[in-house]
């Protein structure tokens, strides 16, 4: 039964297509060394190059018999807390994005190397998303604005200027200035908005407009419809049985992604004891990690969402949970034969319902879209009284404080002439808003633009002043991310450049202007310690003194004054809208973040850039995604160019077809197409934002009417997936929950048992072993930014990826079953599975990658001489070759290389590298278990990808000791190896993946 | 005939390669005992034979971190003006070595015990198994100027880590990571 079930990877793989299968045996997809003919001429045939590389050797080493000479700078007074070599980690918190999660800063020697999930914090619980791992590589990011700028032309960078001048300038400027606006993204920093607050009070008709390009505008609009108070409640997937989400990706982008997947994961779980599992249906028009973790999931088009809201709204009431007559009267359109003429899918919204029904209380329907579907949605929510259990209104959250109306004031304002003076902090609203916003013509008309922020970017070259910002990990600050539970922010590194942070900027102009209220204040640290005195110092009713309830606050990183009560709101007062769904032929498009490259403020981060989407597989570039019958339709292939054109706009994108979704929806990702990022962003893919509608009733990230034409021009995309297949051996493992529950071992009945030749090695002491949960794995990415940054894995450029040169150590595999029309989704991370009898091992002529004692197939990079053996003769395809010198970019990569781990060797090119089951961390706390005299504990050992797994998918230790969790799952019924078969005997484990729903 | 240019290159790369081969037969000879002996002289003439030596002061006083950390790490300058603000002021060397730390700038000391970047020795668990630092690094205190003594090559870190009585580990990736 299961060697039936077809897993692919691609839609060629699907179709057998035979240039995919010769290439899927390849390790190599190219001959580096006699292509690239085209451009330069230059022919390099095997035997020349050889030749070449002796003469050239042997000249090299003629001369180097005496070693260089290296010096050794000692501290001239050491800090107290640094000693050489060991690292400090200090509690702070994530400044990424606005979710504000609880971070740990990884220091070495002063120095930043590493961010981590706080364990601690009671949202993130040591999570922590790919996008706040890469926050490292921003810091150390050598195109930041290393000191303050004044413009004399807008649209042209400004000339470096001094603090004092331009503070003096500014100041006198806003002094005069009769309306000021603070334009700002959601500033999740208790501490900042009352400073905001003061020093907007000592100008003329000061005013704070937050603003998030990727936001949740439209939910705190619709609560305050629905029930009166604009407030973004908290979601609590933990608590639900039943999670309908109507395009909502809480795994990847929505609100708190962390968070969700510590949530959703928990209810994923399984065990002796535990045989329930949640049931997650989504209505999806792109295709994002959480439609892929679905277990049912219905594709729609972009603009179904309304519908697909009111249908379930419809169904329920059928099922006797009642509304108001108004409401009734709406959902009548929307029952039944209706739902044919309105294109849904009626059998998935009535089996959602009927789930719905069964889970009172214990449920949960989520959704991005426009207001009239967040008011449709709280209706569904209150109807099926998940109001105080599953949505929980005590409090509330503050991670996104958007509001479009404000912004839409703002920018007639600004158009009508009123607005004197505009200071921008952080949002890059130049890019990010849409063309119709008419942003662009009001700015002009501002007299006095400045930007705060650590790069320049497309809004800091419309700006008169702009005013380099600290990173969040230079800078001193707080985060209040939900009502009453506080974290810290301290600052790791003294700043790299001649920056100062916002806050502090506020403060000096403040003081400079003459600000009654700010003219006391010390600096912005004082000022923060003071606020906490005061409001949460108080709150918190600690009965020791202030300042060490500071000082544990700061130690903790997280003070958490929640009741831990859920509470509900009052009456849904919200109307339906009667609206007229469009019934339209016409191709529609949607436009998505990413788990990457997201909003696009972090478009000059390689790390992120070279992060493949996890369920397209494609990095360095967005594209127009559309399915296979309509890509069959318009005659595209993958990469074909495609011009689209909506309105006024139009653009050329090339095309990708992408398995399970609507025939009438192109999906495109937002956060590409950036002009002003620096060396790495600038210029990745194209700016859809500009797509997009702006409204008074906020954004839509949808184009209701698109038309696409194929230009007949070709584009190349980048993806790591194409070569990387498995070639249809069983290497994924599922089976449903009632098979499951019927016979623990379902799905992995065939197992093998095979002897080996090769002597069985023996382990006395520990044996390291890894075992990982794909039912728990929802494919978020994290883990490959914590390896790249724990084991300096280096970015190779999209040119780099498309020769299958990327150097990722965990990637996470992406197959698809069923059909493309539809298909199930799997994800799989991959990494070396530190085999017993490795296939790596016995090829390599230099031993270069050899098995030691604790069970680790080692790669020593000093013996390794490149001769990629060990790489062909792995089935998994997890070894990566240096082809060029990655991680030596000379001199201009300043500061780049400070982000380095100095517990791991930096390769250089011609060597063979992968995954060591970060052998520094089983070195550190071997080192701590020493000093104490005692063994290594179990869980002691935290491997990168396991630290930063938002699911707790990943599971590492000793093996030998049976009492271990990476032991006891090892013992699972549900365990198997990849590739048993070929009798590698893997260190790693995999759990099969149990849906809950039928299979594909 | 004229030779080709092939013949020529042949022979250049006859040459090159039994360059190659001598040389590297002579590397492997004297190149890593090379280092052995090696005693640059320092910025500053630091005595371990005075300090160490006559007046007894632990190894460990000053290289502090050696049994907490991989690296034994040369002291910070506020270690040597712990003593040195009131002892021997007047001598011309501490005036350097004061002149130094006012000004905030550290001494440039020449790395005499250079491991290669992808070995990871560590400092901390041999002090802890009671490796005396004379054992790798000789007799200090009777140096006057610090040379290296012992070849530090990896040849000689695995005779010691083989010996069966130390039960030490002798993984590639007990060092190379």
């Amino acid at each position: 039964m299961e060697t039936e079930k077809k897993y692919w990877a691609t839609l060629e793989h699907f179709a057998e297509d035979p240039t995919f299968l010769e290439n899927a045996g390849k390790e190599f997809i190219s001959s580096p060394l006699v292509e690239d003919s085209g451009g330069s001429g230059v022919k390099l045939a095997r035997r020349d190059f050889m030749k070449l590389m002796a003469a050239s050797t042997a000249l090299a080493s003629s001369a180097c018999f005496q070693k260089p000479m290296h010096k050794i700078l000692p501290y001239v007074n050491q800090p107290q807390e640094v000693t050489f070599g060991v690292a400090n980690y200090y509690a702070s918190t994530c400044t990424e994005c606005s979710s504000g999660c609880g971070t740990l800063v990884k220091t070495r020697e002063g120095r930043p190397i590493k961010l981590e999930g706080n364990p601690d914090h009671p949202m993130n619980k040591g999570g922590l998303c790919a996008r706040g791992q890469a926050g490292i590589l921003s810091l150390y990011d050598p195109d930041r604005l290393r000191y303050p700028l004044k413009s004399t032309k807008r649209g042209q960078a400004g000339d470096k200027a001094a603090w004092e001048n331009i503070d003096s300038e500014v100041a006198g400027k806003l002094k005069n200035a009769k309306h000021v606006r603070l334009l700002s993204e959601t500033i999740n920093s208790p501490s900042t908005l009352k400073l905001t607050k003061e020093f907007l009070g000592g100008l003329n008709d000061g005013h704070h407009v937050v603003y998030d390009a990727i936001g949740a505008s439209n939910i705190l609009d619709a609560q305050e419809m629905s029930f009166g108070h604009r407030m973004l409640p908290r979601y609590k997937f933990d608590k639900a049985d039943v999670i309908v989400s109507i395009d909502a990706d809480f795994l990847g982008t929505w609100i708190s992604p962390v968070e969700f997947s510590k949530q959703f994961s928990s209810t994923r779980k399984l065990s002796k004891k535990k045989k329930t599992l949640s049931q997650l249906i989504t209505f999806e028009s792109a295709m994002t990690i959480t439609g892929t973790n679905a277990d049912q999931r219905t594709p729609i088009r972009p603009t179904d969402g309304l519908s697909v809201a009111l249908a379930i709204a419809a169904e329920l009431n059928a099922h006797g949970l009642s509304v108001d007559a108004g409401a009734g009267e709406v959902l009548k359109g929307f029952r039944g034969e209706a739902l044919a003429s309105l294109g849904l899918d009626g059998k998935a919204i009535k089996e959602a319902a009927e789930a719905l029904m069964k889970a009172q209380g214990k449920s949960l329907v989520v959704a991005s879209g426009n207001v009239d579907t967040q008011v449709a949605v709280n209706l569904i929510n209150h109807m099926l009284k998940n109001d105080g259990a599953t949505v929980d209104y005590s409090g509330g959250s503050l991670q996104f404080q958007g509001d479009n109306k404000a912004l839409a004031k703002l920018i007639k304002e600004m158009n009508d002439g009123l607005i004197d003076a505009l200071i921008i902090y952080k949002a890059n609203p130049v890019y990010s808003l849409p063309k119709n916003s008419g942003f662009e013509s009001g700015l002009a008309k501002v007299a006095t633009v400045m930007y705060v922020g650590t790069d320049l970017n497309e809004t800091a070259l419309q700006a008169d002043y702009v005013l380099a910002d600290h990173h969040g990990l230079e800078a001193w600050g707080d985060a209040e991310p939900h009502v009453g539970l506080y974290s810290l922010q301290q600052p790791t590194i003294r700043p790299l450049f001649d920056t100062r942070s916002f806050q502090d900027s506020l403060l000096a102009l403040g003081k400079v202007g003459g600000n009654a209220k700010l003219k006391a204040v010390e600096d912005w640290h004082s000022y923060i310690q003071k606020n906490w005195q005061d409001t949460v110092f108080k709150s918190h009713g600690s009965k020791t003194s202030f300042l060490s309830f500071w000082e544990s606050s700061l130690r903790d990183g997280v003070c958490d004054t929640r009741s831990g009560k859920t509470s509900s709101t009052g009456a849904f007062k919200g109307s339906l809208k009667a609206v007229k769904p469009p019934v339209s032929t016409e191709m529609q498009a949607v436009y998505y973040a990413q788990v990457g490259n997201h909003d696009g403020s972090m478009a000059n981060n390689a790390w992120l850039q070279e992060l493949p989407d996890p369920v397209t597989r494609i990095c360095w570039d967005n594209y127009a995604s559309v399915s296979p019958a309509t890509a069959k339709k318009l005659g595209l292939l993958d990469g074909d160019m495609v011009q689209i054109k909506s309105g006024d706009n139009s653009m050329e994108i090339p095309a990708h077809v992408q398995p399970g979704l609507h025939n009438q929806t192109i999906a495109i990702a937002l956060g590409y197409g950036r002009e002003s990022a620096g060396k790495i962003g600038t210029g990745v893919g194209k700016n859809i934002f500009k797509f997009t509608n702006f409204s008074e009733r906020g954004f839509e990230f949808v184009s209701p009417e698109i038309k696409i034409a194929k230009t007949g021009e070709k584009y190349v995309l980048a993806t790591p997936q194409q070569h990387q297949t498995l070639e249809g051996r069983p290497i994924v493992k599922e089976a449903t929950l009632a098979e499951w529950i019927k016979s623990p071992n379902a799905g992995n009945e065939e197992k093998e048992n095979l002897t080996t030749v090769w002597p069985v090695h023996k382990y006395e002491g520990y044996r390291w072993a890894m075992a990982i949960d794909m039912n728990s794995c929802t494919g978020c990415n994290a883990c490959v930014i914590g390896c790249q940054s724990e084991n300096n894995v280096p970015v190779v450029g999209k040119d780099g990826v498309s020769r299958g040169r990327i150097m990722h150590w965990i990637r996470i595999d992406r197959y698809y079953t069923g059909t493309p029309d539809n298909p199930q989704v799997v994800h799989q991370p991959m990494l070396c599975q530190h085999c017993e009898n490795a296939p790596c091992e016995t090829v390599c002529p230099v031993i270069a990658t050899m098995h030691d004692s604790e069970g680790i197939n080692a790669q020593i990079y000093n013996r390794c001489v490149g001769t990629r053996y060990c790489a062909n003769n792995c089935p998994y395809k997890v070894r990566r070759f240096n082809w060029f010198e990655y991680n030596f970019g000379g001199q201009n990569r300043y500061p780049t290389t400070m982000a380095q781990n100095p517990e791991v060797t930096v390769r250089s090119r011609g060597v063979m590298e992968k995954c060591s089951f970060c052998i520094q961390r089983i070195h550190d706390s071997r080192n701590v278990a020493k000093n104490m005299g005692r063994p290594i504990k179990d869980g002691e050992v935290k491997t990168a990808c396991q630290q930063s797994c938002p699911s707790d998918a990943i599971v590492f230790g000793n093996i030998n000791d049976p009492t271990s969790e990476v032991a006891q799952m090892a013992k699972d019924p549900r365990a198997f190896h990849v590739l048993e078969e070929l009798n590698t005997r893997p260190s790693v484990t995999y759990l099969t993946k149990i849906r809950n729903g039928e299979m594909a | 005939m004229k030779p080709n240019g092939f013949a020529r290159s042949k022979a250049l790369v006859t040459v090159l390669v039994l360059l190659f081969v001598i040389g590297g037969v002579a590397y492997a000879f004297y190149g890593p005992q090379k280092n052995q002996g090696y005693a640059p002289e320092q910025p500053i003439p630091f005595s371990h034979k005075l300090h160490a030596g006559k007046y007894n002061i632990p190894c460990m006083y000053c290289h502090v971190s050696a049994e907490k950390s991989r690296h034994a790490t040369v002291p910070a300058m506020n270690v040597c003006m712990n003593c040195h603000r009131l002892v021997k002021t007047d001598s011309p060397l501490i005036k350097k070595l004061t002149e130094y730390y006012t000004e905030g700038k550290p001494i440039p000391w020449i790395k005499v015990h250079d491991l290669p970047e992808f070995t990871y020795f560590n400092h901390a668990r041999h002090v802890a198994r009671g490796v005396k630092c004379q054992t790798c690094h000789g007799e200090v205190q009777d140096m006057s100027r610090v040379k290296q003594v012992a070849p530090l090559t990896m040849g000689w870190c695995v005779n010691c880590h083989r010996q069966p009585q130390y039960n030490a580990p002798t993984n590639c990736d007990t060092c190379h990571r």
